[in-house]
């Protein structure tokens, strides 16, 4: 089970962890659209036999204005509410509304208008669950795994359509149309079940974050709206004329559809089995024909071609209808077009909003996904009433219509295409295709047309750009820019063409290749050797002839690439040959005679072919290295012994954490070291006896490695080691907490924490208030400037403290609710502005546990000096101090800088008091405190 | 000879530093090196290499292209500081006017600083900031004076 489990993970690409939250979301979206594809035959049948197709078009009248309405109303109203309670109101709603529905119908007290009201519910409900169920995707995954899962996710739509209509298919004639209400009612109970599990577990901690963000969103918005932004773009404006032109065509389709149905069918109940029957089939075509066809269809005749298969084939279905309309024409135009729709014609739109800017099409994407078709299905009643009531045209006669519309909808595809291929180039020329967020689908041969037209450009970085959107295209008609643009004179250009050359004949470049070996960059020169010696057909004989060249550079490029083939296994290197050849370019012996740099720059490069060959018998010449004066050296060593993954470097990569000019390269190879570094560092941060400094290096290491150790070292340990080490503990668990915000922190720690930085807070405060006190009078008798400036050293370095503290306050507290959330709560707290403030305090208030309120209300409420002495004596016991008791406490607080100011102001009055605790830091390891100390004793 | 809380003291009028916490401080305090120059000793002239600041403690310090004077530097005014900042030439000279003692930081050990404590960079960009928003009212109030 467990092995089956793992292929379907590896399979789809679930990675660990996340099969619970995938498997819950495929579910809900399964059993939704199940539900909705049981209610929407009942629904057809019951008009159509209850009502007659003749009154469809008032039905879409109506369906337009409510949906536009509601759907408004909703988006509006709905930001009020989280969408973890939202979700529930309207599966409760929903429920309630089809068990009232099933009383209606088992009663037989449905009247004319409940069957208008059911028929436009079922079209807002659609909408509106799929609406929410894509948000709470949003809440439930982050961008990345969106990119990954969401197909997946997708296809747990598809399968619960094809399952519902065949249910409904099977279930009609044995249970009647009626009852199929409940058995959509019962799918839409197990949605509240899964909906609130995904809500708990996995959407609730992403709500703040995400809230703040669409906030963001909404104001942007504002600088235009959606329609002047279609209205000004020649290309929107087509693309919404596409969009609406389509949706108006389907609902006349619809039309014909149902008309003949209802000619043919007269029973409800068969009715309903057959409309359940025929969605799923319409499922279940649309979903082979994408897996099958659709790819190749684009990839051979473009993006045109591709559009327009849905309006040839509601063209040909209508013209059948026209010839011959009986049930078979009518379940050719409604298959046929209905599968496109969802197949071959989606790849297409999605293909033409490719080149929009990803600010804009956030923007008019969903403005034309449901306003524009709305108001096309308005039309479309209008339309469909004009011409069956006041014009009486037969289903023959309105597939005429559709024939005419048809036309203009290729009209409007072949005027979009000219406009695509600008706009793509454009897109190209702005750089705006994201390609964190996008895929870029090469199979339209406009879009790689376009792409290998930048290649001509002048720009070096378009045309990097370019090469790097076709790193995986492997087409014949790239092979002459490729050779042109190994001539090109940047060296990053020819270094990406370099590295592009696989997978193309050896025999269009091998030449051109050779001639790169002489050109003036070394890394062109690595990239060449390297591609030679994979093409060559005797790669012993081509390395012999370069490792002996005089060119120092030749030799380190050979030697790199000896290195990458040693790494990856190739025979040809046994371990002695490969030592003879370290030792005849790197060896001190034969470097002796370059000057100091260049001889430092070759063990710059010794070191990487230690790193990349990782052949442990060169190890010893690392730390070898770590001897050299050079800090340059030095960084090479440690970033090589991070590449050779050795658990071997760690202590000696550690030890370097201290030494400031190293700490930043070891911490970066430490935070990418393959494996095994983990178990060190934490052990390292938990030794008593271990190097303070070091030990404040190491949070910020854990920090950057995202696993249950290190968030479990870093929170279990967060009550332990001064306030500096804590304060980085803290720093880096908002970090991982921010780029992963399902990680478990120790919330017991985290609460503790709280209440002791709270505490703290107060007990500074009380300090500040004193000193600021001692100050005013101090200010009005005395002389001594000394005094005075030690003082006022000690009241700024006090404010200092009390404002860190705030900010490690609301740190901890990220680390409970949203960490971007309380970021920019405590901005609010501390920014002048009072409406921003009491914004912040009116969040707060609402967000936090009623204990933690208790506590931090009061410090962010209160700008009074006196009523937060009071509440630290309420909170906390803390006393009024005098002067003395204070700088005592200081002196034996944890604190060094506030040790040091309270030391230095002592020393300017009468230092006796604290001489024995002054002496404890003569031999302090903070120079500064030290040094005060030492000064302090002598005055 | 001043401790590093005396330098600290100092620093925190200096107004490129004003921003930046007392604890920090002691950071960038411990890179800076006295010293003493006599009147009329060149610290800097025009063309040489941009690689420290100074700040005067005590004495003046005359700023001037040639023998035409930019400005004169007294107590907490800094100079040379533009050096932390781009790898040009002096563009002006420095000439003790008086007997002086100015605090000298090193630009690599500054940039090292600055690479270490986000606090410092973050107080002297502020900093940097306000002066560039002073420059700009400045310039707009200049121009609207022309204009009218």
């Amino acid at each position: 089970m467990t092995k089956i489990k793992k292929q379907i993970r590896l399979f789809f690409d679930i990675r660990e962890g996340e099969s619970k939250k995938v498997a819950y979301m495929f579910f809900l979206i399964f059993f939704l659209i199940a539900s909705l594809l049981i209610i929407k035959p009942v629904r057809n049948s019951l008009f159509l036999s209850e009502i007659g197709v003749s009154k469809l078009p008032y039905a879409f009248i109506l369906v337009a204005l409510f949906s536009a309405v509601i759907i408004a109303l909703f988006s509006k109203y709905s930001k009020k509410f989280h969408i973890g309670r939202l979700t529930r109101a309207v599966m409760d709603i929903s429920i309630l509304s089809l068990i009232g529905l099933w009383i209606l119908l088992h009663f037989g007290i449905e009247t004319k208008i409940f069957i208008y009201v059911f028929y436009v519910w079922v079209a807002i409900f659609g909408v509106i669950t799929s609406m929410q169920f894509w948000l709470l995707s949003n809440y439930v995954f982050t961008i990345r795994e969106a990119k990954r899962l969401f197909g997946l996710i997708g296809a747990g739509g598809i399968s619960g359509g094809i399952f519902g209509g065949y249910l409904t298919n099977f279930l009609a004639p044995i249970i009647g149309t009626e009852n199929l209400v409940l058995v959509s009612a019962s799918f839409l109970f197990i949605c509240i079940y899964l909906g609130k599990y995904v809500w708990v577990h996995y959407g609730r901690k992403n709500y703040s974050e995400r809230i703040s963000k669409t906030i963001q969103l909404e104001s942007s918005e504002k600088k235009g709206s959606s329609f002047n932004i279609i209205r000004k773009s020649k290309y929107l404006t087509l693309f919404a004329g596409i969009v609406g032109i389509s949706v108006l065509v389907s609902n006349l389709v619809d039309y014909q559809f149902n008309m003949i149905v209802s000619q043919n069918i007269k029973n409800e109940d068969e009715l309903t089995a057959f409309f359940g029957f025929w969605l799923s089939n319409l499922s279940i075509f649309s979903l082979l024909f994408q897996l099958l066809f659709s790819g190749k269809i684009i990839k051979l005749f473009g993006l045109r071609t591709s559009l327009l298969f849905l309006p040839f084939s509601m063209l040909l279905g209508s013209i059948a209808v026209f010839i011959i309309p009986v049930l078979s024409s009518a379940l050719l135009l409604k298959v046929s077009s209905g599968a496109f729709k969802q197949s071959i014609n989606k790849s297409g739109r999605e293909l033409l909003s490719m080149p929009i800017a990803a600010d804009i099409k956030n923007r008019v994407k969903a403005f034309i996904d449901v306003f524009i078709a709305n108001i096309a299905t308005g039309l479309s009643g209008i339309l469909l009433l004009i011409i069956t009531i006041g014009f009486d045209f037969s289903v023959q006669q309105i597939g005429l219509i559709s024939i005419f519309l048809v036309l203009v909808w290729t009209v409007l595809i072949y005027k979009i295409k000219a406009e695509y291929i600008g706009s793509f180039r454009t897109a190209i020329e702005r750089r705006s295709i994201n390609l964190d967020e996008e895929q870029l689908n090469l199979t339209d041969a406009d879009i790689t047309g376009s792409l290998l037209n930048v290649l001509k450009s002048d720009n070096k970085n378009q045309v990097l750009y370019v090469l790097n959107l076709l790193e995986n295209f492997k087409s014949e008609k790239l092979i002459p820019h490729m050779k042109r643009l190994l001539n090109h004179r940047s060296a990053d250009v020819k270094t990406a063409i370099l590295n592009m050359l696989d997978g193309f004949s050896k025999d269009e470049f091998y030449a051109q290749v050779l001639e790169l070996m002489n050109d003036k960059d070394l890394n062109v020169k690595i990239n060449a050797i390297s591609y030679l010696y994979n093409n060559s057909d005797n790669p012993e004989k081509l390395i012999e002839e370069y490792i002996h060249s005089g060119d120092p550079q030749i030799k380190i490029a050979v030697m790199m690439c000896i290195a990458n083939s040693y790494r990856e296994g190739a025979e040809l290197w046994e371990n002695a040959k490969l030592e003879r050849l370290f030792d005849s370019v790197f060896s001190e012996e034969s470097i002796k005679h370059l000057s100091p740099d260049e001889a430092d720059t070759m063990r710059i490069y010794a070191s990487n072919f230690i790193g990349i060959s990782s052949y442990p018998g060169l190890f010893p010449y690392l730390y070898k290295v770590m001897e050299s004066d050079s800090a340059e050296v030095k960084k090479s060593a440690i970033k090589n012994m991070g590449e050779t993954c050795s658990t071997e470097f760690l202590s000696t990569i550690i030890e370097t954490l201290n030494d400031r000019k190293l700490q930043k390269y070891s911490r970066e190879v430490l935070a990418g070291y393959c494996d095994g570094a983990i178990p060190l560092l934490v052990e390292r941060l938990q030794d008593k006896n271990e190097d303070q400094s070091i030990k404040n290096a190491i949070p910020s290491i854990l920090g950057r490695i995202y696993s249950d150790e290190t968030t479990h070292a870093l929170s279990d340990n967060l009550l332990t080691g001064d306030r500096t080490l804590r304060f980085e503990m803290i720093k880096s668990l908002n970090k991982l907490k921010t780029r992963f915000p399902e990680i478990d922190t120790n919330t017991a720690n985290v609460n503790i924490a709280i209440i002791e930085e709270i505490e703290y807070y107060y007990n500074l405060s009380a300090i500040l208030g004193v000193e600021q006190r001692q100050k005013i009078e101090s200010d009005k008798i005395e002389t001594s400037t000394t005094s005075s400036e030690a003082r006022q050293l000690l009241v700024s370095s006090l404010k200092d403290k009390v404002e860190n503290t705030l900010e490690r306050i609301f740190r901890l507290l990220g680390l409970k609710y949203s960490s971007s959330a309380m970021y920019d709560t405590y901005l609010g707290i501390v920014s002048n502005n009072t409406k921003l403030s009491e914004d912040a305090i009116e969040f707060l208030d609402n967000i936090l546990s009623h204990k933690l309120k208790q506590y931090v209300i009061p410090i962010v409420e209160t700008r009074d000096s006196e009523q937060l002495l009071r509440n630290a004596k309420l909170f906390f016991g803390i006393e009024f101090k005098d002067e003395e008791e204070c700088i005592s406490e200081m002196l034996n607080g944890d604190d060094d800088w506030l040790k040091t100011c309270a030391i230095y102001l002592a020393s300017t009055s009468d230092i006796s008091k604290y001489e024995e605790k002054v002496k404890d830091y003569l031999n302090d390891s903070d120079p500064v405190l030290r040094e005060t100390a030492t000064l302090a004793l002598n005055n | 000879m001043l401790s590093i809380i005396e330098k600290v003291i100092f620093l925190q009028d200096v107004d490129i530093f004003k921003h930046i916490s007392s604890e920090d401080l002691s950071y960038v305090a411990s890179i800076t090196v006295e010293q003493n120059v006599e009147k009329d000793s060149v610290i800097y002239k025009e063309g040489d290499i941009s690689d420290s600041m100074y700040m005067v403690i005590e004495g003046k310090v005359r700023l001037h292209v040639g023998e035409s004077l930019v400005m004169i530097a007294e107590l907490n005014d800094v100079f040379g500081a533009w050096s932390l900042f781009d790898d040009e030439v002096r563009l002006i000279s420095a000439t003790a006017f008086e007997d002086s003692l100015l605090l000298k930081i090193d630009k690599a050990n500054m940039i090292e600083l600055l690479a270490d404590h986000v606090g410092v960079t973050e107080g002297i960009l502020k900093a940097m900031a306000k002066r560039l928003q002073n420059i700009a009212r400045k310039v707009g109030a200049d121009f609207d004076k022309v204009q009218k």
